[in-house]
């Protein structure tokens, strides 16, 4: 993975199809808010699936507190849109089967050379798309746990959300 | 906050920037949802009887939205809201009338299809998901920022 991206980086503003084939921008996406960001192998990786079931369960949280999800494959867009739809995921998938961005940020990973698929990393991040925090999911145990996903985007809205103290009572 | 007025008059639709004055019997739609260059659209319009109003955060509203985010995409949605907090329906608009076989909105009201000419609505990208809260009063779902 590029050096840079680490707590203080910030990824750059990928634009790519969606699951549904809309060209969309990672910005656009995060719209204002801090955002889930995984890259994944594909669908046919036991890993990722038992991961995917866990950001599933967790959608349920996300859905009602102003965050976003993205994830990212080389898998083609009707590929995507199938196993998100297996899952029952109601998230942004993005798909980059020419891996424009996989050699940008030094994320293929080179022990698979059937699917070259990019290396399982998940990113917190803020709205601006500075790095809250880097997960490397080469190996599972590497990955997020959601308590440690809720401990980031706390942090993230604490930063970010003027509000996070309740207003005061009007005089 | 961001809306824009629609009016529903018999089988025509009708925008109204959400600046000016609130327009008899209008509701407030996601500002994207009109675009004077649009193509023609079949629409799936769901609209509550009169007199008839859900909090936007019924449980109803809730299920609809969450089977959007997980459906096909589709060219347009918006929610139509009454006020700040109220459900009133909701617009779906599709290029052929079968996309809108399944208007997960027509389970809380009727809902009818419309043949809508150019000129009047537009295409939206779906919502990144998987949130279905609003952004506070008066911003229509799905639109997709503060402000």
């Amino acid at each position: 993975m590029r050096s840079d991206l680490v707590s203080g980086g910030r990824l750059p503003d990928v634009e790519l199809r969606d699951h549904a084939g809309n060209q969309r921008r990672l910005s656009d996406l995060a719209g204002g808010d801090p955002v889930c960001l995984n890259f994944y192998r594909g669908w046919w990786c036991p890993k990722e699936q038992a991961f995917f079931r866990r950001l599933v369960a967790f959608q349920d949280e996300v859905e009602v507190a102003y965050t976003r999800m993205v994830s990212i494959s080389v898998d083609a867009p009707e590929v995507e849109a199938a196993f998100r739809a297996g899952l029952g995921a109601r998230w942004t998938f993005l798909s980059d089967p020419d891996r424009s961005y996989q050699a940008e940020l030094e994320l293929l990973e080179t022990t698979d050379t059937v699917h070259a698929p990019y290396v399982p990393t998940a990113f917190t991040l803020f709205p601006d798309l500075r790095i809250h925090r880097a997960y490397n999911g080469y190996w599972f145990w590497g990955r997020p746990t959601l308590e440690e996903l809720r401990r980031d985007l706390r942090e993230i809205s604490r930063e970010i959300r003027r509000d996070w103290e309740p207003p005061p009572p009007r005089r | 906050m961001s809306w824009i007025w629609l009016v529903v008059e018999g089988d025509e639709l009708r925008f109204v920037p959400g600046e000016e004055r609130e327009p008899k019997g209008a509701l407030r739609a996601d500002p994207r949802a009109h675009d004077p260059a649009g193509d023609p659209a079949w629409v799936s319009l769901v609209l509550a009887p009169d007199g008839v109003s859900l909090p936007f955060d019924d449980t109803s509203v809730s299920g609809a939205l969450r089977r959007l985010l997980a459906g096909p995409p589709r060219r347009l949605v918006t929610t139509l809201l009454r006020d700040e907090v109220r459900f009133a329906g909701a617009l779906l608009a599709a290029d052929e009338p079968e996309e809108l076989a399944e208007n997960p909105f027509a389970r809380i009201f009727r809902a009818r299809v419309l043949q809508v000419g150019s000129g009047i609505l537009g295409r939206v990208a779906p919502p990144t998901g998987p949130g279905i809260a609003r952004y506070g009063g008066g911003a229509p779902w799905p639109w997709d920022r503060f402000g």
